[in-house]
């Protein structure tokens, strides 16, 4: 019907055939077009089944390749413990006056490695996991959610090893009903870095000099959160104080430690500042990823 | 609708000159005069549209002459840090075709003709640098290096490209076992996939890529690593894809499978379509084309390549709206 063989006359002055073919695109999908807002989300969702089994399996032959296998999860968080019990914890005995200061650094570690790590590895999702993509339906915002709940699973692992570890490892501290809220700051941290690591991911597949760029961000925004240290101690200028104050990740760790190691609820001010941070980013992350979604196609 | 917008000229049926395009005429339901075009009848409108996609890619070479002029200033900065010059590699030139349902369009042609670039653009794996290519179904292509969890078990692999696909954990379960049958791997079901031969993990995918019933499927040399047993029954699944209403594009460099699978070929030749025809007509030709360069008669097969070219039945795109 719509295929057929005309007479058209050609640029060298001679009958030429062609097959005209009519078409109506506006019928048809075009292959690789990012679909509006609203389809992409329901197609994400729809996603859901996928992203849980690949964080899943992934998760488990993430250590194959080694002898011991799957003990890695829990054996990397607990040597890093280790690692700072012996170096504070026996050689050096110096606190800079912080009660506990092995229990500081582990925890804080722990949790701020947890959004370097995922953050890095979502920008980086569109370069690396060009294999899995193809054969791939869905957004490609799947593919950074199933690497954010891998992240997020392996993070589970470590918190639970780091609090058995603060509790038998002296000095002891003595467990509270506040280790509960720990719950909320894992989830409003997951969402931050999900929505960091796709802000950052168009930038990191159109210039991959970002992702090394990234690894000295991610150092720096560490020691700048008060990983070795309590900046009201060392701070009295009230501008930098507040410099800190609106950092999502210092408040991550502010609350931890508030709540593993003092066992105190922190300052609705403290919970507002992550809350706000976190779901800003998730959406100004999704919307940046969304409008990117054709450029990941582009060859590099 | 369709029909009003059909062009007078098209109603009427043209002598073929050439007699290539005999072929693709039939593929197509023949126009009654004046009856009325069901419009989303499966084979009314083409499946796949090519609209004059082209492709270069950038890539550095350590010479040849052919670079991309740069100004002074790049050209100093990327010598200071030991990059070498970018050149241009035109792979696929404007090509334009559309598919329809029910068709089995083979792909020939040498080595870097832009066969498996044209079927990645085809499958949204990539973005051509112009030109858009449309379909009425997400295209599944199956190629010889889609990777799965090389860490994973083959029964595992099945499942999480079937839910990659977009299939409900029920629906998996359901068909898994069928599957696992199709790839017929007996016990190596339960390795890991890194433990797999190229011909085994060939049948894996296809099991996984044709567990969804695609409309259009793609076939990037992916029967060529199997073994007679797997290609016959691969050829029978596709067969079957062609049966509901589906197509098929199928990059082959054995013309005995081409001839004896598709209803229609496409001849690439460094990134220009040379012919579109009837599969007997075009490996024919390409097969002329093959024992001239291998005998050295590099000047007689280029006047052949120009000359298809010229004659090449090309395909017009009409865009219409309901």
């Amino acid at each position: 019907m719509t295929s057929n063989t005309a007479q058209v006359s050609g640029g060298h002055g001679r009958p030429e055939d062609r097959i005209v073919e009519t078409f109506d695109p506006t019928a048809m999908q075009a292959v690789g077009a990012r679909p509006p807002l609203r389809t992409y989300l329901k197609d994400l969702w729809g996603s859901r089944h996928f992203i849980l089994y690949d964080a899943r399996v992934r998760l488990a032959v993430s250590q194959d390749h080694t002898l011991l296998g799957k003990a890695w999860i829990v054996l990397n968080p607990l040597l890093l413990g280790f690692t700072f019990y012996v170096i504070f914890g026996l050689l050096l005995r110096t606190g800079r006056g912080i009660d506990n200061f092995v229990a500081f650094i582990v925890l804080g570690l722990t949790m701020f490695m947890y959004s370097s790590r995922s953050v890095v590895s979502v920008s980086r999702s569109m370069t690396s996991a060009k294999a899995l993509v193809r054969g791939f339906m869905f957004p490609r915002a799947a593919l950074t959610l199933s690497i954010v709940v891998r992240d997020a699973m392996t993070q589970l692992y470590a918190l639970g090893v780091i609090l058995v570890f603060l509790l038998i490892v002296p000095p002891l501290e003595p467990i509270s009903w506040t280790w509960l809220l720990l719950i909320p700051v894992f989830v409003l941290q997951t969402i931050f870095n999900w929505g960091l690591g796709m802000l950052l991911a168009p930038a990191v597949h159109r210039i991959p000099d970002v992702s090394n760029i990234l690894s000295f961000f991610m150092r720096l925004w560490m020691y700048a959160s008060g990983i070795f240290y309590d900046p009201s101690r060392f701070v009295s200028d009230e501008r930098v104080l507040a410099l800190f104050h609106f950092n999502p990740l210092y408040q991550v760790l502010y609350i931890s430690r508030d709540l593993v190691l003092r066992a105190q609820v922190p300052s609705w001010s403290s919970w507002a500042v992550l809350v706000t941070a976190s779901l800003g980013i998730l959406i100004i992350g999704f919307l940046v990823f969304w409008r990117n979604e054709e450029s990941y196609a582009d060859e590099r | 609708m369709r029909m009003n917008a059909r062009h007078d000229d098209v109603a009427s049926h043209a002598p073929d000159a050439s007699g290539l395009s005999a072929e693709r005429a039939n593929c197509a339901p023949a126009p009654g005069d004046g009856a009325p075009a069901p419009a989303r009848e499966p084979g009314a409108g083409p499946a796949v549209v090519i609209d004059h996609v082209s492709m270069i890619y950038n890539v550095t070479s350590t010479g040849g002459g052919d670079e991309v002029p740069v100004s002074a200033p790049v050209r100093w900065a990327r010598r200071a840090l030991g990059r070498p010059p970018i050149v241009q590699n035109l792979a696929v030139h404007d090509v334009t075709l559309a598919v329809h349902q029910g068709e089995f369009v083979g792909f020939i042609g040498r080595n870097g003709s832009g066969k498996s670039t044209l079927m990645n653009i085809v499958a949204g794996q990539m973005n051509p640098t112009s030109g858009r290519v449309y379909s009425v179904d997400t295209p599944v292509k199956l190629g010889v290096n889609v990777s799965l969890v090389p860490a994973l078990s083959g029964e595992k692999n099945i499942r999480l490209g079937c839910l990659a696909q977009g299939m409900h954990p029920r629906r998996v379960d359901e068909i898994l076992p069928e599957l696992v049958e199709v790839a017929a791997l007996g016990k190596a079901i339960h390795w890991p996939m890194k433990a797999y031969s190229s011909g085994m993990a060939a049948r894996l995918r296809f099991a996984v890529a044709t567990a969804t019933d695609p409309h259009i499927l793609i076939l990037d040399e992916a029967l060529s690593t199997g073994d007679a047993q797997f290609r016959e029954r691969g050829q029978a699944r596709m067969a079957q894809i062609r049966e509901q209403a589906g197509c098929v594009l199928f990059v082959s460099h054995s013309m005995a499978e081409v001839r004896e699978m598709c209803t229609r070929v496409v001849w690439l030749d460094q990134g220009d379509m040379l012919m579109d025809g009837d599969p007997e007509t075009v490996t024919e030709e390409y097969e002329r084309f093959m024992k001239q360069l291998a005998a050295g008669n590099n000047l007689a097969a280029h006047k052949r390549k120009f000359e298809l070219m010229d004659r090449l039945v090309r395909t017009e795109l009409r865009e219409m709206h309901a």
